[in-house]
C-alpha cells in the first residue's frame, strides 16, 4: 500500500517546526503561512493538532477541480498544476479536512507533496508525531495494541496482571 | 524583506495619547551594537528613558524585543524580551518570554515594538502586518488572561492570531504584574504588566505573514542539523523533556539548598511529594512546546482524582512548583498547581507572589505579624488554603493583599518589620535557590541588572564538582564548585555575557546555555548563517559584556552603587542549618566575590560603577558626559 504522513495528537508538542520545515523546503524561506502542514492549537485545552493532506482514495477537491489541475503524482500525493490553477479556491471549500490552504506568497491553493516521497516535516518533527507510513502496516499495529489491551483486563480478572509487563 | 537577513528590519512605536504610528527601519548600530532582544531594549531604555522617570508616568516606554533567530528553523529561538523602567523596583525592568507570539511580530515585520504615552482609555492593539489598529477594550476590563486572549481571537475571527496580554492584577495595579503571551508564557518578573496596564493596553493581538530569510541557508542547514544532534543526544534531553525545570526540586533537596519556609532551612521533609517526579508520574498527560523547539519541557496536567478532580492546566516550572510548595511549607503539590494557574490567570509574578506570602508566613511564625493584621488569616507554614485567598487578595489589592501588592521591600516598610528577612535584591525578590548552597548563582543574585535573579547569570557550572576542568576553563579549580567563593566573580561575569547574548538572539537559555548547546563561537557562525554579519567567538562576547554594561549604566544613573549590590542579611550572617547536610554552615562571602566580579568587570571597586576606560572599550564613552551630569562618579 502507499505510504501516506500519519499523524499523532498525543504526541504532538504543537512546536511548528513541521511548518518551518515545510515553508523552507518548497520556498526557501521562513513562513508558517506557506506551510502545507498546519498544527491547529488551542492553549486552554493543551491541544495541538497537525493538519496535513491524507492522500484520500478518493480527492474530491480533484474531482471537483473546474479546470483540472489537480493531478496524482506516483507517491499517491495530489499536485497542484500551477499553469492550469485558475485561483478559484473551490478545492479549498472542498477538501473535508481543511488540508489544502491558501498562500498569500503564490496567491494560490497549496497542498502537501510529500515533497516527491521524503515529506520534510516528518524528517524534523522532533517528537515523531508525524510518520510517514504504510496505513495498513499502521493499522496492524494498532490492532495488535488494541488487542493486548483488552486482553490485559481479562488477565487481571484472572489475577495474572503481573505477567509480561512489556507490553 | 527588509534590508537585513534574519531581521523583520522595522521598529514600531505607538503613541497611545496620540493614537499615532510610526514605522522606522532598524538601524544597523543598533544591530551590530546589540544584536537583538535584550539588548534593543536595554539601549533603548538607556536613551530613551530620562533619569528619575516615573517608571508609572507618561515618559516610561514598554518595549517588546525579539531577535534575528526567531522566525528561522532555529530550534528553540521563539523568545521576546519585555522591558521598560519598572514599578516594582524603580530599575531597569525586563523579563522574558517563549511561545508563539515573538515568531508572530517578526512575520509582521517588527524587530522592536515600542509603547510610548498613556491611553486615556483601555484599548488592546492588533498589529495585522503593516496595519495597526488601536481598538477599544472596555470589555476586557477586568478579564482574566484565558478570557481575554479568547475573546480576542474570537472578535477578530483567527485563531492563529499571537496575544499578549495582561490580566486583572495589572489594571489593579499590582507592582509585579506580568505579560502573558499564550496563556502562561509569563514575562512576569518586574511588572512589564503593570506598565501595560498603566499605559491603558489590556492586549496585543498580533498576525503576520510575511517571510524570514536568511543570509546562508547551506550554512544554516549544516548548523542546525549539528545543533539538533546534540540536542536529541544530550544527557539531559530525556529529563527536561519529561520534567521540564521541574527536575531539579530533587536535587536542590538533595544539595541542602532549597529554599524551604521562606529561607529558614535549606531541605523540605515533603520534597518527594512535591517533586517533578511525581508531577510526571501523576498528573502530566502531554509535552507541550514553544516555537520551533525540538526539546518540548511545558507539560499538560490534569488531576485525575480526589477533591481537586477535573482541574487542569499547564506548567509549572521549577520557580512556581518549588515557590508554592517548600518556600511556603506546603506539602500539597496540588495546592502548588492551583496556585500557579492562579497566578497565571490574574497575571501575577508567581515567584514574587510567592515570596510575599512566604515572608509574610514568616513574619506571622515570628509573631511580628497578627492574625488581624493578615485579615484574619492563619498563616501558619503551608496553609493552603490562605495561600490561594492571599493570592486573590493581593490580585485585587484589598485587604492585607493591598499592602503586599507593591512587593516584599515595601510590604516591610509600610509595615515596619520584617525588612532584614524581606528576600530581595534592589526590590525584586529572590528566586528559589538558597545564594548560601550556590554561591555564584547567589553573586549572579547580587549584580543582576533587574535585581534578585538567577536568569541573568545562571553559572551552572559550579555544580559541575570538576575542579579540572574549572582549572581548565577559568583557571580556577573552585569555579567548579557550589559551596567555594573563589573565581565566582569570574564565573559570573561569563556567564552574564553569555545570558545576555542568548536573551539578545532570543533563544532558550535551558536549551543555548544550560545545556551548553550555543557556546559564542558557535553564535558567532550562526549569527553569520542567518544576518551575514561576520562575528568572532570574541566580538560575540564582547556584544554580551556591553548589554550587561549598558543596563548596569541605566542603574548607575538611577543611583545604584556598590552598597546595593547586597544580599539580605540571612544570607551573609546566618550559616546554613545542620539538617541541610550538603550545604551545612555555609554562608555568602558577600565581599571577596564583589570585589572579584568589580575587578572582572572592569568596575570601581568602591563605587561598582563603570570605569572610564571600559566605557571606551566597549565604544560606551558616549555615555560619559550625561553620566556626569547625573553625579556619577566616573572614574579611569
Amino acid at each position: 500500500m502507499r505510504k501516506r504522513i500519519q499523524t499523532d495528537e498525543s504526541l504532538c508538542s504543537g512546536c511548528r517546526y513541521c511548518e518551518l520545515a515545510c515553508s523552507y523546503t518548497h520556498y526557501g524561506k521562513y513562513n508558517p503561512r506557506l506551510s502545507r502542514i498546519r498544527i491547529v492549537k488551542d492553549d486552554e485545552i493543551g491541544m495541538d493538532v497537525p493538519v496535513v493532506c491524507r492522500q484520500c482514495r478518493i480527492c474530491i477537491p480533484a474531482e471537483e477541480c473546474p479546470v483540472d489541475a489537480m493531478i496524482r503524482d506516483s507517491n499517491g500525493a495530489i499536485i497542484i498544476l500551477e499553469e492550469k490553477c485558475i485561483g478559484c479556491g473551490e478545492c479549498i471549500s472542498n477538501c473535508p479536512f481543511g488540508s489544502i490552504s491558501w498562500s498569500p506568497y503564490v496567491d494560490e491553493p497549496i497542498v502537501c507533496d510529500l515533497c516527491g516521497g521524503d515529506p520534510s516535516c516528518v524528517k524534523k518533527c522532533p517528537t515523531k508525531a508525524l510518520s510517514y507510513a504504510d496505513p495498513g502496516e499502521t493499522a496492524q499495529k494498532r490492532q495488535i495494541k488494541q488487542a493486548y489491551s483488552q486482553y490485559r483486563q481479562l488477565l487481571s480478572e484472572w489475577g495474572l496482571e503481573k505477567i509480561r509487563e512489556d507490553f | 524583506m527588509s534590508g537585513y537577513f534574519g531581521y523583520a528590519g522595522n521598529v514600531l512605536r505607538i503613541d497611545l495619547k496620540k493614537r499615532k504610528t510610526h514605522i522606522q527601519p532598524l538601524e544597523k548600530e543598533i544591530i551590530v551594537g546589540y544584536l537583538g532582544g535584550r539588548g534593543f531594549n536595554s539601549k533603548r531604555l538607556m536613551d530613551e528613558i530620562p533619569a528619575g522617570a516615573d517608571p508609572l508616568g507618561p515618559k516610561n516606554k514598554l518595549m517588546f524585543s525579539t531577535g534575528p533567530l526567531v522566525g528561522t528553523g532555529f530550534p528553540t529561538a521563539s523568545r521576546f524580551n519585555v522591558s521598560a523602567k519598572s514599578p516594582l523596583t524603580g530599575i531597569l525592568g525586563d523579563s522574558n518570554a517563549g511561545g508563539h507570539f515573538a515568531a508572530e511580530m517578526k512575520y509582521a515585520g517588527y524587530d522592536q515594538i515600542i509603547l510610548e504615552g498613556i491611553s486615556d482609555k483601555l484599548v488592546y492593539i492588533f498589529i495585522d502586518d503593516d496595519e495597526i489598529n488601536i481598538l477599544d477594550a472596555s470589555h476586557l476590563s477586568g478579564l482574566d488572561v484565558y478570557e481575554t486572549t479568547k475573546t480576542i481571537k474570537e472578535e477578530l475571527g483567527d485563531n492563529t492570531i499571537q496575544v499578549a496580554a495582561v490580566g486583572p492584577a495589572a489594571e489593579n495595579g499590582v507592582k509585579f504584574a506580568g505579560v502573558f503571551a499564550n496563556l502562561m508564557r509569563a514575562a512576569a518578573r518586574t511588572g512589564m504588566g503593570t506598565v501595560m496596564a498603566q499605559k491603558g493596553v489590556k492586549a496585543i493581538a498580533i498576525r503576520g505573514t510575511k517571510s524570514i530569510e536568511i543570509a546562508h541557508p547551506e550554512k544554516f542547514e549544516r548548523l542546525v542539523e549539528r545543533i539538533e544532534e546534540e540536542i536529541y543526544n544530550h544527557p539531559q534531553y530525556w529529563p527536561r523533556r519529561i520534567m521540564g525545570t521541574t527536575r531539579i526540586l530533587l536535587p536542590l533537596n538533595m544539595g541542602g539548598f532549597l529554599p524551604t519556609r521562606h529561607f529558614t532551612t535549606g531541605v523540605f521533609e515533603h520534597a518527594e511529594d512535591v517533586s517533578g517526579e511525581r508531577l510526571a508520574r501523576e498528573y502530566n498527560v502531554k509535552t507541550r512546546g514553544c516555537f520551533a523547539c525540538i526539546l518540548p519541557c511545558s507539560r499538560f496536567w490534569v488531576i485525575r482524582e480526589g477533591k481537586n478532580k477535573g482541574l487542569y492546566g499547564e506548567g509549572p516550572e521549577y520557580e512556581p512548583l518549588s515557590a508554592f510548595s517548600a518556600r511556603v511549607g506546603n506539602p500539597d503539590i496540588e495546592i502548588a498547581l492551583i496556585a500557579n494557574d492562579m497566578c497565571n490567570k490574574l497575571g501575577l509574578d508567581a515567584l514574587t507572589t510567592a515570596e510575599c506570602i512566604s515572608w509574610a508566613m514568616e513574619c506571622y511564625e515570628r509573631g511580628l505579624l497578627s492574625k488581624e493584621m493578615a485579615d484574619g488569616l492563619d498563616l501558619s507554614w503551608g496553609n493552603g488554603e490562605a495561600i490561594l485567598t492571599l493570592i486573590e487578595k493581593i490580585s485585587k489589592r484589598e485587604g492585607f493583599g493591598d499592602i503586599l501588592a507593591d512587593g516584599v521591600k515595601k510590604a516591610a516598610e509600610k509595615l515596619g518589620f520584617g525588612q532584614e528577612i524581606a528576600m530581595h535584591v534592589k526590590g525584586l525578590e529572590i528566586i528559589q535557590a538558597d545564594p548560601r548552597g550556590l554561591k555564584g548563582y547567589g553573586l549572579g543574585y547580587v549584580v543582576a541588572s533587574r535585581g534578585g535573579d538567577h536568569l541573568r547569570s545562571e553559572p551552572f557550572f559550579e555544580l559541575s564538582d570538576d575542579p579540572e576542568r574549572g582549572k581548565e576553563l577559568f583557571g580556577i579549580p573552585e569555579t567548579a564548585l557550589r559551596l567555594e567563593y573563589k573565581g565566582k566573580g569570574k564565573l559570573v561575569s561569563f556567564f552574564e555575557d553569555w545570558c545576555a547574548i542568548t536573551d539578545a538572539l532570543e533563544v532558550c537559555k535551558n536549551v543555548a546555555e544550560n545545556m551548553e548547546i550555543l557556546p559564542f563561537d558557535l553564535a558567532g557562525e550562526v549569527i553569520h548563517a542567518v544576518t551575514g554579519f561576520k562575528l568572532t567567538g570574541n566580538e560575540v562576547r564582547r556584544i554580551g559584556e556591553r548589554i550587561v554594561t549598558i543596563e548596569r549604566l541605566f542603574l548607575v544613573r538611577e543611583g545604584i552603587r556598590r552598597k546595593d549590590d547586597t544580599l539580605p542579611k540571612r544570607f551573609l550572617e546566618e550559616p546554613m542549618p545542620e539538617e541541610a547536610v550538603n550545604s551545612a554552615g555555609s554562608i555568602f562571602e558577600l565581599e571577596p566575590m564583589l570585589n572579584e566580579y568589580y575587578t572582572e568587570r572592569g568596575w570601581d571597586l568602591e563605587t561598582g560603577v563603570p570605569t572610564v576606560s571600559k566605557l571606551r572599550e566597549l565604544g560606551l564613552d558616549g555615555y560619559i558626559e550625561e553620566l556626569k551630569r547625573h553625579d556619577v562618579p566616573l572614574k579611569e
